[in-house]
């Protein structure tokens, strides 16, 4: 398993059939169409039904939100895993028969939903109206009262805080002879101070000049009632409100069990949409509907036999010639599959690609467990994984990210044993600290690194050297099956003694090797040093071109392996990272001297700890991945193959009806 | 005078935590509030935008776990103290120490750069989420560097005979 086959086909078909040709190819699933391009043909111009169908589709959405948030339609995370109902094709297309009506429903639902947003926001409003009344609920008259028969009537305020006495002086200071000003303070805070000012109406005009002068002014929105009337108004408004919240609230209930029917819809609108954005692939003559596309090998000659017997078509199968327009079907089982997202996050392969899935999927479980390296978390991911394959069974790409825990999980474990990591020293910290024992033997199988970390790098840039050379060796592979047969042999073999010569010097720089293997590995480097000159500069076209280019590949290839290999270091340093927060952890819960805080504590500083370090590893190991490893031979740019079919998110259809 | 050493190596373990410490938590808080923009736009990104953030909060554990040897090593964590501890060796603690302090300090700060640039990308192309962990991975080496320069000393000089 790994690429798979794409046959390339071009179908002619009747016209009349191109709708049922099109829905036919969509429930069968395995084509992706290709766009075609011939000036003698027409084009199905589809952008305002599939925007007609978007529009559709989101309206049902918003619908199934609705009726979900207000029948309280809850699921288990477990449920939401697996939340898919099966039907058959021939309910999908009872169901779809009846899609203008649940369509009435929906959109019934959605206008519930937009009466109860806008009584929301008209509590918020009344709410902030009782707000801007509630200063003035001591007033007694109306709040836009000007004048009895014989007085003129101020009601207003100043912006700041001010007694009785303060603005009586005021007015006193602007108008020393006027007589017979009363002023009452209707409410005072730290922002303003409201209050009235009565005076004789011949007083009117003057007064008033005075009081702005003052500072004093009339409120934007008078109550044309007393205060607390507008306030209870206001109340009362609020409350009828929530009344009409609760009503739309409940007559969105009654949809409840229109629930699934709603869901089916938004599935059967999507899917809509994406058959006419297929159709805009297809083009057509007087008569006839000409469709181009890949299929996958296996399923062609079934597809070629299938057409022809339901269709007045004729299906043509070709091999395509691998540009960069061919999508690429890369199919994995479990244990390759799980790292797919992975390699496709840095760029799906390209034509010219072998699959790296495989080989990366080996070292990237390896150095994933090395760096976590803790049988406890790798047995807990190992469980995770498991529950999730098994019991669960979670589907599509959940199932591909279960795999991916189970394997990690694996070699974390395989790891951690080597090492004498079992969350931690737990095993050691329980029997000195509550078993009264010594720390007991050694639980590393090999060494454990925080003894012996010197060993441990090594190991790592050992681990490095083999994990670059094989991404080295497909390169050579892939080079050869190009034809480039020179460039796969001097790309690749002068590398590979350059860099096991300078392994063995460096090594001997720090830990001694025996003379004879050092001059093996001092003749190594000089022989790829001299064949890095000789062969990297080949393409240039004059001999000190080839030189100078020889020279500069030496340099580069010196740095850049240097760089490659020492960046391995990080396999030690998250590994320690790992061991010695959970050493602390232990640590720290053993100094409570008591079992429950122990277990409190070591509950929650493993899952941190966990966390944390999943991460970190899941970080490391990719950039590994990418930078070290994809550098060495993979292009990537691809076009990943994406079949017309179904996408239902939340139906699946029974197996046995799609051929019906 | 006899405690002067273990003084010095506690200093030293102090500059581990703090300094790295105060990298990560700038880092961690300049990718916090890009990612905060980015999830305003589309919540479903928490989870990419996560791990971006997270990644510079590696370097406070590395000053953490550089501190932590350095208090077992010279037996105030678990033990008693090591009260003779010689003022070289105090010293050689707390020089031992400077790696991560300010590889730590000040690749944590960039790295939280690159990562909040990173968040942005993510933002406008989801799918960009596997580079822009790359890039921000690379500053990370140069905080690695430190802590092994740092383990490596740090686990060395007990055996040192002064």
């Amino acid at each position: 398993m790994a690429k798979i086959k794409l046959m390339h086909f071009a179908l002619i078909a009747m016209l009349e059939d191109s709708k049922r040709l099109i829905d036919y190819l969509q429930r069968v699933g395995v084509t992706e169409l290709a766009d075609v391009s011939d000036d003698a043909l027409t084009k199905y111009r589809t952008g305002p039904l599939v925007s007609i169908f978007e529009k559709k589709e989101k309206t049902a959405r918003q619908a199934v939100e609705a009726v979900e948030h207000r029948c309280k339609i809850k699921r288990t995370l477990i449920q939401s895993l697996t939340d898919y109902t099966e039907i058959d094709y021939h309910q999908y297309r009872q169901l779809c028969e009846q899609a203008d009506t649940v369509m009435v429903d929906c959109e019934a639902v959605n206008a519930l939903t937009e009466e109860i947003r806008a009584q929301k926001a008209e509590i918020v409003r009344q709410r902030t109206m009782i707000d801007y009344y509630r200063p003035w609920e001591s007033l007694d008259i109306p709040m836009n009262a000007r004048r009895t028969p014989t007085t003129a009537i101020f009601i207003g305020l100043f912006k700041s805080q001010l007694q009785r006495e303060d603005v009586e002086t005021r007015l006193a200071q602007e108008l020393p002879e006027t007589d017979g000003i009363s002023v009452e303070i209707i409410s005072s805070s730290k922002l303003q101070t409201c209050c009235m000012v009565l005076c004789h109406h011949s007083d009117a005009e003057a007064v008033e000049t005075a009081l702005k002068a003052c500072g004093f002014i009339r409120p934007d929105k008078p109550a044309k009632t007393l205060p607390s009337a507008a306030i209870a108004q206001c109340k009362a408004a609020i409350e009828a409100a929530q009344q009409e919240i609760d009503a739309c609230n409940e007559a969105i209930a009654q949809y409840g069990e229109q629930y699934d029917r709603m869901r089916l819809l938004a599935d059967y609108y999507a899917a809509q949409k994406e058959k006419y954005l297929s159709m805009e692939k297809a083009a057509t003559g007087r008569r006839t509907l000409y469709l181009e596309g890949y299929v996958p090998e296996r399923d062609a000659e079934q597809l070629k036999f299938d057409i022809e017997k339901r269709f007045t078509a004729q299906m043509e199968l070709d091999a395509p010639e691998l540009t960069d327009d061919v999508p690429v079907l890369i199919e994995n089982r479990d244990f390759a599959g799980g790292v797919e997202s992975i390699t496709n996050m840095y760029a799906p392969p390209s034509n010219r690609d072998l699959d790296p899935n495989p080989v990366m999927a080996f070292f990237y479980y390896l150095l994933f467990g090395m760096m976590l390296s803790d049988a406890g978390y790798g047995i807990l991911m190992v469980l995770v994984g498991l529950v999730a394959k098994y019991k669960i069974k979670v589907q599509g790409n959940l199932r591909k990210t279960a795999s991916f825990a189970l394997y990690c999980g694996v070699a974390t474990t395989f790891w951690g044993v080597l090492f004498g990591g079992f969350f931690g020293n737990l095993i050691p910290t329980i029997r000195t600290e509550f078993l009264g024992l010594d720390e007991g033997p050694s639980l590393a199988l090999w060494f454990e690194p925080a003894m012996d970390s010197i060993k441990l790098m090594l190991f790592s840039f050992l681990l490095g050297i083999i994990h670059l050379f094989t991404g080295l060796a497909i390169r050579l592979v892939t080079l050869w099956k190009q034809g480039d047969r020179i460039g796969a042999v001097c790309d690749t073999i002068p590398i590979y003694l350059f860099v096991s010569g300078f392994a063995v010097v460096g090594k001997d720089f720090i830990e001694p090797v025996s003379p004879q293997v050092k001059s093996i590995g001092l003749y190594l480097l000089l022989a790829g040093a001299v064949l890095i000159v000789l062969t990297a500069g080949r393409s240039a076209k004059n001999i000190f071109g080839k030189l100078g280019g020889g020279v500069y590949a030496l340099y580069n290839n010196i740095t850049g392996y240097l760089g490659d290999i020492l960046s391995y270091s990080r396999l030690l340093a998250l590994n320690l990272v790992t061991g010695v927060i959970a050493l602390v952890v232990n640590k720290l819960g053993a100094m409570m001297g008591n079992i429950v805080a122990f277990i409190v504590i070591f509950l929650l500083g493993h899952t941190m700890n966990i966390v944390i370090n999943l991460i970190g590893t899941y970080v490391h190991t990719c950039r590994l991945q990418f930078v070290e490893y994809f550098s060495k031979f993979y292009e990537g740019g691809g076009k990943v193959f994406t079949p017309f079919k179904f996408n239902l998110k939340h139906f699946k259809f029974k197996e046995d009806t799609i051929n019906e | 005078m006899s405690n002067i050493g273990l003084a010095f190596a506690l200093f030293g373990a102090a500059f581990a935590v703090v300094f790295a410490g105060i990298g990560s938590a700038k880092g961690v808080g300049l990718v916090g509030q890009a990612s905060a923009g980015a999830l305003s736009e589309d919540p479903s990104l928490f989870g990419k935008v996560l791990i971006l953030q997270l990644l510079p909060g590696t370097q406070g554990l590395y000053g953490f776990i550089i501190a932590i040897f350095v208090l077992i090593n010279t037996g105030v964590l678990g033990g008693a103290p090591e009260a003779g501890l010689a003022w070289q060796k105090g010293l050689m603690y707390l020089a031992s120490c400077l790696p991560i302090a300010f590889g730590g300090l000040l690749s944590g700060i960039h790295q939280g750069k690159v990562a909040a640039a990173g968040v942005s990308l993510v933002a406008k192309k989801p799918d960009q989420s596997g580079r822009a962990i790359t890039m921000a991975s690379l500053v990370e080496f140069y905080a690695i560097l430190p802590f092994l320069i740092s383990f490596l000393a740090v686990s060395s000089i007990k055996g040192i005979a002064i």
